[in-house]
């Protein structure tokens, strides 16, 4: 059975223009699939309909069928499995970093000291514990944003291009620090990338977007290697997939008008 | 910055000097002006009055911006739970800035009398817009991502408003109630010029009656230092606030 499963989903703000239309897939539990995609085709807003933040509103139309672990995606969004992390890193600037990372716990009215300290030591900001977002680097503010979301032990997190704004050497740190932690976590995850690159060293599947929100193409890597073995020898890597995979994918989104 | 502070005492003192000149020997300029030497005997003279005065000025503009305050701070907390009220009130609120509401003052009289609660009022109705609107404002700045944040963790509206919405919004309010410090003072000095038994607005518009410049002068002084002690008051409270932002 899929753990997360949608059948011909479409989504629209305006009747008669859709931003998502005819989207099938299934997922398993403790599967990477990244969307990749040209700007503006739609892939953050299918992140937003799985996670249930779409539709919050009465004009939005949403159709076709959606569940995660049999569930509606609002039912399970209320049970508290599953994390977003943006591509902002959106910390409270009041909190230090330690009070970021158990901000959600907070919110269930719940306390782990243990728990907490552990993610702040997983993403190295011990030493920042103490600090406000406002002292910290972009990197860093990531890497909070990043154990913030494993704080609930999320079954199915949601990757919208967190590591978009960041360069290869912090990007490299932190695809380490996110295969540590879905290592413990077993998380299910589904990242938006533009980078052709990121999507291959991170996931399972690759999903293609064509520019009208729709799927273009499907790929399953196969391939055995682990994120940080793939990240270790990138040049390595990239040569064994870029032609079965890199310039099928890329190809596939420059020509993604054609629906 | 000592190279600062020390042109500003220096330009002071050279106003000081040349007010005090042309106040000893200039008879117009001593008729409405008076003269620092003569202001400064006539405050001497005249302390209990003067500080009496000041202290019920200074109780009404207290008095009106705490209310405006927790008024302000009720509204939007009912907005937070109706957020259609504050689409509606909002663009009603910004707009309504542009009303000269010292307008009001003798409609407060005619209403409440001479007494306190009027000049209160006028206080409350002058700070109530500028803390609101700055609130209002502040509350739609917040990121949608933490918007949404929020609502992944189906965050209760009671933990939003008083761990989310309030922090995040506090530098928008502290501009509001820095702003209004000032209002307060001026309304509560407004509605004493209409009527009232006490307060440094009855001074002053008796001391253009009574053609009384140093009593102007005084009761100017006082209305500065209540300003600053209400802004400074809330610039401390700001600081503390908001030091780790």
């Amino acid at each position: 059975m899929m753990f997360v499963n949608l059948d011909n989903i479409g989504f629209s703000y305006t009747e008669g223009k859709p931003v998502v239309s005819g989207v099938s897939f299934g997922l398993k539990k403790g599967e990477t699939l990244a969307v990749v995609g040209a700007s503006g085709c739609g892939k953050s807003t299918l992140l937003r309909i799985i996670s249930g933040i779409l539709p919050q509103s009465p004009h939005n139309y949403l159709s076709g069928k959606l569940t995660v672990d049999g569930q509606t995606s609002d039912k399970y969004r209320r049970s508290g499995k599953l994390a977003f992390m943006f591509q902002e890193p959106t910390l409270m600037p009041n909190l230090t970093v330690r009070q970021n990372i158990a901000f959600p716990l907070k919110i269930k009215g719940m306390n782990n000291n243990q728990k907490v300290d552990d993610l702040v030591d997983a993403v190295g900001l011990t030493a920042f514990a103490g600090y406000y977002p406002s002292r910290l680097s972009g990197g860093m503010k990531t890497r909070v944003s990043l154990a913030r979301s494993f704080v609930t032990d999320p079954e199915l997190l949601f990757l919208d291009e967190p590591f978009a704004a960041l360069d290869i050497a912090w990007k490299s740190r932190l695809y380490r620090e996110l295969e540590k932690l879905l290592e413990v976590h077993n998380s299910t995850v589904i990242f938006v990338t533009h980078d052709v690159q990121e999507a291959l060293l991170l996931s399972d599947d690759v999903l293609v977007f064509n520019s009208g929100g729709g799927i273009k193409s499907k790929y399953k890597i196969e391939n055995e290697k682990s994120i940080s073995e793939r990240v270790n020898d990138i040049s390595g890597y990239m040569s064994e997939v870029y032609s079965e995979y890199m310039l099928p994918i890329q190809d596939a989104i420059m020509n993604g008008d054609d629906v | 910055m000592m190279k600062k502070w020390t042109l500003y005492i220096f330009l002071g003192a050279a106003l000081l000097a040349l007010w005090q000149y042309f106040g000893s020997f200039n008879q117009t300029v001593r008729l409405l002006v008076s003269s620092p030497t003569l202001s400064m005997n006539y405050f001497v003279e005249n302390a209990g009055s003067l500080l009496h005065a000041a202290q019920t000025t200074l109780i009404e503009a207290v008095v009106g911006l705490i209310i405006a305050t927790i008024f302000s701070f009720a509204v939007m907390i009912l907005c937070f739970y109706k957020p259609g009220i504050l689409e509606f009130v909002l663009p009603l609120m910004v707009t309504s800035q542009v009303i000269p509401l010292i307008v009001l003052a003798p409609f407060f009289i005619i209403l409440m009398g001479i007494g306190l609660s009027s000049k209160i009022t006028m206080a409350a109705v002058m700070c109530f817009f500028p803390i609101f609107v700055n609130f209002a404002q502040g509350y739609t700045t917040i990121s949608s991502n933490i918007h949404e944040l929020l609502y992944i963790y189906d965050a209760p509206l009671s933990f939003r408003i008083k761990s989310v919405y309030f922090p995040l919004s506090m530098g928008s309010i502290m501009a509001g109630l820095k702003i209004s410090a000032t209002l307060a003072v001026i309304g509560a000095i407004v509605a004493e010029f209409n009527g009232a038994e006490l307060g440094l607005g009855k001074n002053l518009y008796l001391s253009a009656k009574r053609l009384e410049p140093e009593l102007m002068i005084s009761s100017l002084v006082l209305a500065t230092l209540i300003g600053f002690i209400l802004f400074g008051t809330i610039r401390i409270i700001e600081l503390r606030t908001g030091r780790k932002l």
